[in-house]
């Protein structure tokens, strides 16, 4: 998985590509809670996300909760697989989904 | 009083006997050996009585018979006959030691006759049987007449004696035996707790019927002992009256032909010396012959010459009746004495007088005053009484007109009433007798006075009285009214006896027999007839019961063929509701039968698929058999089918089909099964047991055993039962065998179970078997061993058997260590296995997702204290297009699926972060299965593409 961080105005996008699975999450978390700290809008784009399992369910939901608090958060561009995956699980009501 | 002494004996034994029979040891003896110790007992008893008793008459009156008889009606008819016996012979030997031989042959007998008597009546009237206290009283008065007729028969010489003795005897020994027996057996009574009197309803025809007769015989005796004492009464007055008649006649005749013939002697002689000189004096004649009085009639009557001045020539004799007499007598004979009597012409005056007819006609008449008429006879007539006896001690005793007494001795010229006859009116009017007399006489021997009865006559002045003593007037009367009274009683109780047997015989045993047989009918034994063909009106009674006895039996056939066809009719029914489509798949085949005990039974078996891949099956056991069975079997079959089929849990479809058998069960049914639920990907099977016999389980390399675990309780029994399940997986080629109890019960003739020794024991020999030879070959085995015997209970059987492809060229299985740091290894070998299967990518995403989930579970949590291992077996399915993953790992057991699903609704603040996974892993894929086997965590997991 790679990630890469873009700032665009007040966004950050977070564009991740490969799989988002037990291994490749924590390092999502960590980039999320350090690289940007302090950013007020999140935008992750997972155009190149095409596998996520719990685990990276369990950072977006992390994340989901946190931004909520202090801004907002979207996830765009997300695949047939992986939207299936939100679905099955109730994400799909919880993210923000463009 | 002396007599008390062995009646209480003899009731002290009787009851003694009683209670030691009843309450001891005494009890356990054998029949004839009791009979034989009472005989003996009871020939004791009547021995003592027989010295113990009362002299009378030189000889001695006791209560003998009072043993035997009790021993006999109250215990028995051997024991009656032995002490009977005992006491005869006993009798018979102790005039050796001074007993009496004046009634030895009669007691001998009647002791004897009292012991059979009584034998014979309890056999014969009683039914073996105690009578009741008022038959033993009785038998026992019987029995003594008996006795008494006996010592009249041997003892006719003597009848009076005899006939003294039996007065003497009678009340004393009817009284003390009767009384014996019949305390004897009221003891009895009291101690067995009977009534006393019979209660009416409960008597029996031949109660009635005894009570009847016996009612009937003795107003019968009674009527006819009346009329023969009224009839012997008279016949002995009127034998008396002639005795007396005779002997009066007697002396009168003697004393009027004496007094005739002297006058007449002296009449003849008168005429003779008046014929020869009939200037004679008449009065020198008087003088001469001692006479009154002498008078010449002439042939017309009139007196011609007489000694009295004042009839010559006045007196006519045909003035007067007694005068006239003589006229008419003598015109046709020579000579007429006339009776004492009044005289004609001076009717004060007793004259006797006699007249001869004169040579020249008319006669002459001479007469006797009183005194010389008396004079003249008084010693003859005491000549003629001295020695005349009426009867053996009566007597003949002559007046004189002052009634005293013309006899020689003391009492001569006494006063009749000095002896104690009291002249009635009769005899003061000196008219004869017209009925017999009774007076106290003294005897003028040893001045003892006894009751006489006579009768008296008056003739030529004297009276003459005939007396007799009462006793012996009346003996013959009395003697044979005691005879005949005694021998009615014989009579009456042998007509009785005779009577009621003969009933017995011909009505009632007949009536015992119909019914006993009528009691066999109603019990339910329709094939015996009734067959009393002893006379006309029973043999067509018994035609009737045969007839209806066989009209019966063919409506009940007939119903009970109605019932086997409607029978048949459910049978057909409930099999109908059996699934008979055996499935025979490639990887599984269910083959089944039930037969039914009767016609309906009560046990199922059931199969179906719940879904593509997984199949319910069970075998089950109605309580109870027919109808009732069949359609509590059809809703339980129902209710677990819909239950199945709502997809749940094996365990929980028995607690849900538990409660709705519950309800309403009012007739207590319940029903025993053990369901499967079998994962044909996989070989698992969840199930549980409600109270049913353990299923057996033949492994593909291995032989049948019993699947033994803990079975619930059986459903519909108790409400809130809950089911656990349990598990085990087919390996391919394992078989599971259900079936019902009548498998291991069914019954051989010599009552022995087939068993599961014989079962398992026939299942190995033919553990590869197909299934459908298979079970026909089991019912064979059963049906060999079961013999003649009927099927008792209802046979079911199913057989699984699990063959799922071996799968070769599309299984594959790789070991990882368990940990998160060979998952990249565990999904690409996942990937590339799914690759080389054809599987779609977006499918292969989704199965990776949920392999990962698990996976990482297991690399987490499975090996707390170190480093274990996680096989992954994958299958592939090629014609269902379904793949099977079998992740396998010998951490602690753990099963993942019980984990609660998370809630999906709730917000992103409320979501909890754990527990996502196995949820999507679930989610991903068609099946999961957990189960924990020889130390293994198996999570297996289907997916179809």
């Amino acid at each position: 998985m790679t990630i890469e961080i873009k700032k665009k105005q007040e966004q950050t996008i977070i564009e991740i590509v490969g799989r988002l699975d037990t291994i490749t999450a924590p390092a999502l978390d960590k980039t999320i809670n350090t690289d940007i700290a302090d950013t007020k809008h999140l935008v992750l784009d997972v155009k190149g996300m095409e596998y996520i399992s719990s685990a990276g369910l369990r950072v977006l939901l992390a994340t989901q909760k946190k931004m909520q608090k202090v801004g907002s958060m979207k996830v765009i561009n997300v695949c047939e697989e992986v939207m299936e995956v939100f679905e099955m699980t109730g994400f799909a009501d919880i993210l923000v989904i463009e | 009083m002396r007599l008390i002494i062995p009646v209480l004996l003899n009731c002290a034994l009787v009851l003694g006997v009683y209670l030691a029979d009843k309450y001891t040891a005494v009890k356990k003896l054998p029949y004839m050996a009791k009979q034989v110790v009472i005989g003996i007992l009871f020939g004791g008893v009547s021995a003592f009585a027989s010295s113990y008793g009362v002299d009378w008459l030189g000889t001695v009156v006791n209560v003998r018979d009072a043993a035997p008889l009790s021993a006999g009606l109250i215990f028995g008819a051997p024991a009656g006959i032995i002490s009977g016996l005992i006491g005869g012979i006993y009798r018979w030997v102790s005039v050796y030691w001074g007993a009496g031989t004046y009634t030895r042959v009669a007691c001998t007998i009647a002791t004897i006759l009292a012991g059979v008597m009584a034998a014979g009546l309890r056999k014969l009237m009683f039914d073996d049987k105690k009578p009741t206290w008022g038959y033993g009283i009785c038998i026992a008065v019987v029995c003594e007449v008996i006795h008494m007729i006996l010592i009249f028969l041997t003892n006719m010489g003597d009848a009076s004696y005899a006939f003294e003795f039996v007065k003497g005897a009678t009340a004393p020994m009817m009284l003390g035996n009767s009384v014996a027996v019949g305390l004897a057996i009221i003891l009895v009574s009291l101690f067995s707790h009977e009534r006393f009197f019979r209660k009416k309803t409960a008597e029996g025809i031949a109660h009635t019927f005894q009570r009847r007769l016996l009612s009937c015989i003795v107003v019968a005796y009674l009527v006819t002992s009346t009329f023969t004492l009224i009839l012997q009464n008279g016949m002995a007055q009127i034998e008396t009256q002639e005795l007396f008649t005779v002997a009066i006649n007697d002396v009168e005749a003697s004393v009027r032909e004496r007094s005739n013939y002297q006058l007449l002697q002296i009449a003849e002689q008168v005429k003779r010396e008046y014929e020869n000189d009939p200037t004679v004096s008449l009065s020198g004649l008087t003088e001469k012959y001692d006479i009154k009085e002498i008078n010449v009639v002439a042939s017309d009557g009139m007196i011609t010459n007489s000694t009295e001045a004042d009839v010559i020539n006045s007196y006519d004799m045909n003035s007067k009746a007694q005068s006239k007499e003589f006229v008419d007598k003598l015109k046709v004979q020579d000579s007429f004495v006339q009776d004492y009597s009044p005289r004609g012409k001076d009717g004060s005056v007793w004259r006797k007088y006699a007249a001869v007819n004169l040579t020249e006609g008319g006669f002459i008449q001479v007469g006797h005053d009183p005194g010389q008429f008396h004079k003249m006879l008084n010693g003859f007539v005491i000549d003629v009484t001295k020695n005349r006896h009426v009867g053996t001690n009566g007597f003949v005793v002559v007046l004189d007109e002052k009634l005293c007494m013309v006899i020689d001795g003391g009492w001569a010229g006494e006063h009749i009433s000095s002896i104690g006859i009291i002249p009635p009116e009769e005899m003061a009017q000196r008219k004869t007798a017209t009925t017999l007399y009774r007076a106290d006489i003294v005897d003028g021997v040893d001045g003892r006075s006894a009751e006489y009865m006579y009768v008296f006559k008056f003739v030529e002045g004297y009276c003459l009285i005939a007396a007799m003593p009462q006793a012996e007037a009346m003996f013959m009367r009395d003697a044979s009214m005691l005879t005949s009274i005694f021998m009615q009683v014989l009579i009456f109780a042998t007509l009785f006896v005779f009577i009621y047997i003969l009933i017995k015989r011909v009505i009632i045993d007949n009536m015992r027999k119909i019914n006993a047989t009528l009691g066999r009918i109603t019990d339910g034994d329709l094939s015996v007839t009734v067959d009393v063909r002893s006379n006309e009106e029973f043999a067509s009674l018994s035609d009737d019961i045969n007839s209806t006895v066989t009209t019966l039996k063919r409506y009940i056939a007939e119903a009970a063929a109605r019932i086997d066809k409607e029978l048949e009719y459910a049978k057909q029914i409930q099999l109908s509701a059996l699934p008979t489509n055996f499935p025979d798949d490639d990887d599984h085949s269910i083959y089944a039968q039930m037969i039914a005990a009767k016609e309906v039974g009560g046990d199922f078996y059931d199969f179906y698929k719940l879904s593509d891949t997984t199949v319910a099956f069970l075998a089950a056991d109605v309580s109870g058999k027919g109808i009732p069975a069949a359609m509590f079997m059809m809703t339980a079959k129902t209710i677990i089918k819909a239950l199945a089929e709502s997809g749940m849990a094996v365990n929980d479809i028995f607690t849900a089909a538990n409660e709705k058998l519950c309800e309403n069960n009012e007739s207590g049914m319940f029903v025993t099964a053990w369901m499967g639920i079998l994962d044909l990907t996989t070989g698992h099977v969840r199930f549980a047991n409600a109270g049913h016999n353990p299923p057996m389980l033949k492994r593909a390399d291995g032989s049948f055993e019993y699947l033994r675990t803990r079975a619930g309780f059986v459903l519909g029994g108790m409400e809130g039962v809950r089911y656990r399940v349990g598990e085990l997986t087919l390996s391919p080629g394992d078989r599971l065998f259900l079936y019902t109890d009548g498998v291991p019960e069914a019954t051989s003739v010599r009552n022995e179970l087939y068993g599961e020794e014989r079962l398992l024991a026939f299942m190995d020999r033919n553990a590869s078997v197909e299934a459908t030879k298979l079970l026909p070959a089991l019912k064979a085995d059963i049906d060999n061993f079961v013999g003649e015997a009927p099927q008792f209970d209802d046979i079911t059987m199913l057989m699984l058997d699990y063959r799922p492809k071996k799968g070769g060229e599309h299984m594959t299985d790789k070991t990882f260590p368990a940990t998160t740091g060979a998952l990249s290894d565990v999904l690409s070998f996942v990937e590339g296995t799914l690759e080389g299967f054809g599987c779609p990518m977006k499918i292969q995403t989704a199965i990776c997702v949920a392999i990962e989930e698990v996976f990482v579970n297991v690399a987490r949590y499975a090996y707390p204290e170190g480093v274990g291992d996680m096989t992954l077996r994958i299958g592939f399915d090629e014609e269902r297009r379904t793949i099977t993953f079998r992740m396998t790992d010998k951490g602690i057991p753990f099963d993942p699926l019980k984990k609660p699903d998370p809630d999906i609704t709730l917000s992103a603040e409320e979501r909890e972060v754990g527990g996502l996974g196995i949820f999507i892993a679930k989610k991903t894929m068609d099946s999961l299965d957990y189960a924990f086997e020889n130390g293994e965590n198996i999570l297996t997991m289907i997916k179809k593409i």
